[in-house]
């Protein structure tokens, strides 16, 4: 079968599929519902007459009666069982919505800790009061730690600052413009001696209103210069940072303005992971397989200023390419997913960005797991700060044992940290926390609270 | 005047809801997925229209909030997935949806991530082309191109290895 016969194929069975349906009148309820309940507006920029609320939730009424629409109150079990329209499935449906206030930076207790450079051999794990649970990402830059939690209700994240990742206070809801509906935090990186995020909406005016891109100094007062790209990975150092989508990569020494790269090597190269340490930039994905051409081939580039870049040695190993890559002081490891062989994945490290090779144990300490089809996936969660790197998960895919987290500063010799305190057994049990690499120990966070593991050497 | 305008924009929604359930479903791959998402993008629509500068756009402005709003939720399920926070069990098809089954389609489809998933069906099921599916998403053409050229090379590796099972 030509490509073209594969596509009138795929097509005719995309229609039958997907033709037929209608929207349920349990769906047709609960928007019905769900407008009325939001006919009073939470926030007044999207309403040009305050009073015209109640005017509106009357017309709509009229509207709904008038054509179908269910606006009476909800009859049945369907509708009354139905999700609202700002409930969250899943885990986003975290802990307490936090109201929002304005940060008192005043009581804010801690300081910068100086980023360690010691060996640990082990944290002392310890429940922390005061600082959000269910923390999805935590930013790391040289003026302490911005932190993304989950939350339910209207508004699915909220902004949490701290100086030493112990004392937390939350910024303002309106941080990001994240109490707009659906707004949500994509990516963040340093940026010389500032932070930057990107954030993303589903329904800009345009679809380039869709994202932005914020830079903060001190991490609580935030900007949100243009940028020209949609970025959905961050990397930055001392010197600048680096954005990157599907459709190329971008740099900024200033953090706010930006200037496309245009990286040597084939043509129509996609760029799937990008990172960096303190001294180098490293980009990677894959280039190839357009139809008669050269089949899906690894690429990967590296720079040490962010600007001008060099195509690096990669391994020749058809329909793989990098999917993310962490950096630690003394090398990077990257993760190598398959599409030729289903399931499959390789564990690549390198020195420097300039030559990777498949790690010769080719695998983390926590194993790489196939799943017969689709992508491989390691058991543990990479990642890195620029001077170690870490992976944090569960060597047993049911986790009958509790997790484990690895330490490392070139991704091919690991060590593992042995875990004390009050706090160990909680933070450690799988499925239930996210770890994250923090300046001088690990930050574990989970639906059930927040825990803090000081490193020690 | 803002009376007549929240009218307009009930009976939009009202005439945009089968096509929009249907195209959440196709990307979402499940019913009640599909219907959280599509009452989650009419919320978006009826707060966020005041955005819409040309009201005769609406259409597709709706449509593009739809594919977000299914975007977002599948780009949550699979960070929420990799994050191994309490875990929701991955979707799949759901044996209630009114179009004929064909497990291969959608296990094909669920193969894909968010982006190329969403690229595919306006591709292959909404019979857009590139060029306005590059417009209707905000993307560069060539992004659309190469997106649905590594989707159909995926799928269809996929499809041949299910349907050859049958």
């Amino acid at each position: 079968m030509d490509e073209r016969e594969f596509e009138d194929r795929l097509n005719r069975r995309m229609h039958a599929r997907f033709d037929s349906g209608v929207a349920s009148p349990a769906l047709r309820d609960r928007v019905a519902q769900t407008l009325r309940r939001n006919a009073r507006p939470a926030r007044p920029v999207r309403w040009r007459i305050p009073a015209a609320a109640a005017a509106v939730l009357v017309a709509f009424a009229v509207l709904a009666l008038a054509s179908g629409f269910a606006i009476a109150p909800a009859v049945g079990p369907s509708t009354s069982a139905a999700p609202t329209a700002t409930s969250t499935a899943g885990p986003t449906a975290a802990p307490s919505a936090t109201p929002s206030a304005t940060p008192t930076l005043a009581g804010l207790a801690g300081t910068v800790p100086p980023l360690s450079t010691s060996i640990w051999t082990g944290l002392n794990v310890h429940a922390l009061s005061g600082a959000p649970a269910a923390i999805s990402n935590v930013i790391t830059w040289m003026g302490g730690y911005v932190a993304i939690a989950a939350v339910e209700g209207p508004i699915s994240e909220t902004v949490w600052f701290s100086r030493d990742g112990r004392s937390w206070i939350q910024l303002p809801a309106s941080t990001f413009g994240l109490d707009q509906v659906e707004m949500s935090v994509s990516a963040g990186a340093p940026c010389r001696d500032g932070v930057i995020v990107a954030t993303y909406t589903p329904a800009g005016a345009t679809a380039a209103d869709d994202h932005k891109l914020w830079y903060s100094s001190d991490g609580t007062t935030w900007v949100d210069p243009t940028i020209d790209v949609i970025p959905t990975m961050l990397a930055g150092n001392s010197s600048g940072a680096i954005a990157a989508d599907e459709t190329g990569l971008r740099f900024t020494s200033d953090c706010k303005t930006w200037q496309p790269i245009t990286l040597p090597g084939p043509a129509g190269a996609t760029v799937n992971a990008i990172a960096a340490s303190g001294s180098v930039f490293v980009a990677a994905g894959w280039s190839g397989s357009r139809d008669g051409g050269p089949a899906e081939q690894p690429i990967a580039w590296w720079s040490a200023d962010g600007q001008q870049w060099t195509q690096a040695t990669v391994p020749k190993v058809t329909g793989e390419s990098l999917v993310s890559i962490d950096a630690g002081g003394g090398g990077l490891v990257g993760l190598a997913n398959s599409d030729a062989v289903g399931g499959h994945s390789d564990l690549w490290t390198s020195p420097d960005g300039r030559t990777w090779s498949i790690a010769s144990h080719n695998v983390d300490p926590l194993g790489l797991q196939s799943t017969g089809e689709g992508q491989g996936s390691p058991n543990g969660d990479f990642a890195g700060d620029g001077t170690r790197l870490e992976v944090f998960g569960n060597p047993t895919f049911a986790g009958t044992v509790p997790n484990q987290i690895w330490i490392s500063t070139d991704g091919i010799h690991w060590k593992r940290l042995s875990i004390a305190g009050t706090g160990g057994t909680a933070a450690m049990t799988p499925g239930q926390t996210s770890a994250f690499l923090m300046r001088d120990g690990i930050l574990f966070s989970g639906l059930n609270g927040t825990w803090f593991g000081d490193a020690t050497p | 005047m803002v009376v007549d305008r929240r009218e307009m924009l009930a009976r939009r929604i009202e005439r945009e809801l089968d096509r929009a359930y249907r195209l959440a479903r196709a990307i979402m791959l499940d019913d009640r997925e599909a219907e959280d998402a599509v009452q989650d993008a009419c919320l978006i629509a009826w707060q966020k229209n005041n955005s819409l500068r040309d009201a005769d756009l609406f259409s597709p402005w709706f449509e593009r909030v739809v594919i977000n709003v299914c975007r977002d939720r599948l780009r949550r399920r699979q960070r929420q997935r990799v994050r191994a926070l309490a875990l929701k069990a991955a979707a799949t098809g759901d044996r209630t949806a009114p179009g004929p089954v064909d497990d291969n389609l959608d296990e094909a489809l669920a193969a894909l991530d968010a982006d190329h998933r969403a690229v595919v069906v306006l591709r292959y099921w909404r019979d857009l082309t590139a060029e306005e599916i590059a417009d209707r998403l905000g993307l560069p053409v060539g992004t659309v191109k190469s997106r649905l050229h590594y989707s159909l090379k995926k799928m269809r590796a996929t499809l041949e290895a299910t349907d050859g099972r049958a």
